[in-house]
């Protein structure tokens, strides 16, 4: 049953007034005429021969009936008031019973319904911690992951630097090597160019034969000229210069072979030192060449380019290390810094469990009033209002402290003031 | 270089592995209780832990407490304690200064501050 117009109880103030006012009325009349009996007491025994205070009583009864009756008479609107007063006291029995089921029922109701809202705060709470956990084990894969990185980077460098400590000692040494080799190249080529001059002035010298052939082939021609001489003499001798003619003849035949040698020879001599002309001719040129070109100069050269273009590849990749090595450093730092973060876990579950103490508060006061209600226990529990300064008491942060004062608007006390975060003693 | 050992005591398993991964990256060791009268129970069987961090509001035995009583454990006397919690009155401070705590660090910290105080307070870690 549900009250629409509002408690019936509550129209009882309207009425308070004429209730009062009959009362009032009655009592008096009834006052009053007790004094008048109390005065006119002697008139009364000589009149009713009343001897008796039992027969005065019942006069006065008497005649306060008769005067309430008139008074009833004259407040007759006014009693009506009485009868709907009591209409409606039985209508506020019947609502107040009402209300008090309905207050049980919702008192009875409040454990079960705190207990839901602990048990979800308590699991929520739970659902954080295993949450943060598992944030937690991977930050710390993250910071090994990081870590290995960094070791590798550090292993990488350290290569990188020998590397390029062992290039720049190999550029040096084949720099050295091609020094070496230049220098090598010039006494070669000096000597070559002596060896050369010298070949020349042998084949000058061979050359210079030449002469000396044709005194042979002058010679070999005068024998021969002396040869036909003898054989002409010889047969002039006759018989006697046979012998002669054949000396004659072979003196002529070697005359001849010696000619024939002889520009055999003139001839060799003359191959022989165009031969050398021609050799002496492209060695020369060739030398003229080298001198020019110098390739161990262009080798030495290209090995200082290419050490060159090493020097700045690594310097680049060097750069990319560092930047490498940074980066990690401010993960490493970042992942520090998160696992301080995440002890806010710790913070807000203490804040809730102090909300879940709270509600167990009230449900324990819930259990007092229902047993009140029910009259088992004649103990009235202590309003609501008066745990609220049992919830401020068993605050431990400063921010808890602050939402209690902005929410019931106490002040902050001294006490309540954070000091500062870090504080050594 | 043999490194340092740490004891947490908190009755948050957050806290403990929040902790106990910043200062292993850092190259300490650690040791955890999750409550006073249990870091007490490791102390008194031996642990000599070169710095304690615990908690203030626990269960069993909370903070004050079981520094007073580590205070007394022989070889504890001059180990440095800090009160790690979230208790911010200055009264309570004052009761863990007076107690043998070493400093008083509100949370959350995050790692790099704990590090810096830790360093202060660990001469050679």
């Amino acid at each position: 049953m549900r009250v629409k117009q509002g408690l019936p109880c509550a129209r009882l103030d309207n009425i308070h007034t004429p209730y009062v006012k009959i009362t009032v009325i009655f009592f008096c009349a009834v006052a009053l005429v007790s004094f008048l009996a109390y005065l006119l007491y002697p008139y009364l025994h000589a009149l009713f021969k009343l001897s008796h205070r039992l027969e005065v009583s019942m006069v006065i009864i008497s005649a306060s009936v008769v005067i309430f009756s008139v008074a009833a008479m004259i407040t007759k609107k006014h009693l009506k008031h009485v009868f709907k007063i009591i209409s409606i006291h039985n209508q506020c029995a019947t609502q107040h019973l009402f209300i008090r089921n309905h207050y049980k029922q919702t008192v009875e109701d409040i454990p079960d319904y705190t207990n839901l809202l602990c048990n979800q705060l308590s699991e929520a709470v739970a659902q954080t911690e295993e949450d943060v956990l598992n944030v937690v084990d991977r930050l710390v894969n993250i910071h090994n992951e990081s870590k290995s990185q960094m070791e590798r980077i550090g292993s990488s460098t350290d290569k990188s630097n020998e590397l390029i400590s062992t290039m720049q000692q190999q550029v040096k040494q084949n720099e050295e090597i091609i020094r070496v080799l230049d220098n090598f190249s010039r006494v070669q080529s000096a000597h070559l160019e002596d060896n050369l001059k010298r070949i020349q002035q042998l084949s000058d010298d061979i050359k210079q034969l030449s002469p000396l052939v044709n005194i042979i082939t002058e010679i070999a021609d005068q024998t021969n000229l002396l040869a036909l001489n003898a054989a002409i003499e010889a047969a002039r001798a006759g018989e006697a210069g046979k012998g002669f003619a054949v000396v004659a003849d072979e003196v002529r035949k070697l005359s001849n072979k010696t000619n024939e040698a002889a520009k055999d020879i003139a001839d060799r001599i003359s191959k022989v030192t165009e031969r050398v002309q021609s050799e002496i001719k492209n060695a020369f040129q060739v030398l003229e060449r080298n001198r020019k070109t110098n390739e161990f100069r262009r080798l030495s050269d290209s090995l200082r380019e290419i050490e060159s273009r090493f020097g700045d590849t690594a310097s680049i990749l060097e750069e990319v290390i560092r930047g490498i090595d940074e980066a990690n450093r401010v993960i490493m730092d970042e992942v520090s810094a998160v696992l301080g973060e995440i002890q806010f876990q710790d913070v807000l579950r203490q804040r809730i469990e102090h909300v879940i103490n709270a509600l167990q508060l009230m449900n324990n006061l819930a259990g007092e009033t229902l047993s009140w209600l029910s009259g088992d226990s004649d103990a009235v529990p202590e309003p609501l209002k008066s745990h609220m300064d049992e919830i401020r008491e068993k605050y431990v942060m400063y921010e808890q402290r602050v939402v209690h004062s902005r929410v019931t608007g106490d002040p902050l006390s001294i006490q309540d003031e954070s000091g500062p975060k870090i504080e050594l003693f | 270089m043999v490194a340092k050992t740490i004891m947490i005591v908190d009755d948050s398993q957050t806290m403990i592995m929040s902790l106990k991964a910043t200062l292993e990256m850092n190259g300490f060791r650690v040791e955890s209780a999750y409550d006073g009268l249990q870091a007490l129970n490791r102390l008194k069987s031996g642990l000599k832990p070169d710095l304690i961090i615990t908690d203030i509001n626990m269960p069993n035995m909370d903070g004050i407490e079981f520094i007073k009583n580590a205070r007394m454990v022989s070889g504890l006397r001059f180990t440095p304690i800090l009160a790690l919690t979230t208790e911010s009155q200055q009264a309570k401070r004052n009761e863990a200064k007076k107690a043998g705590a070493t400093g008083w660090l509100v949370k959350p910290v995050a790692g790099p501050d704990l590090v810096k105080v830790i360093k202060q307070v660990l001469p050679g870690a």
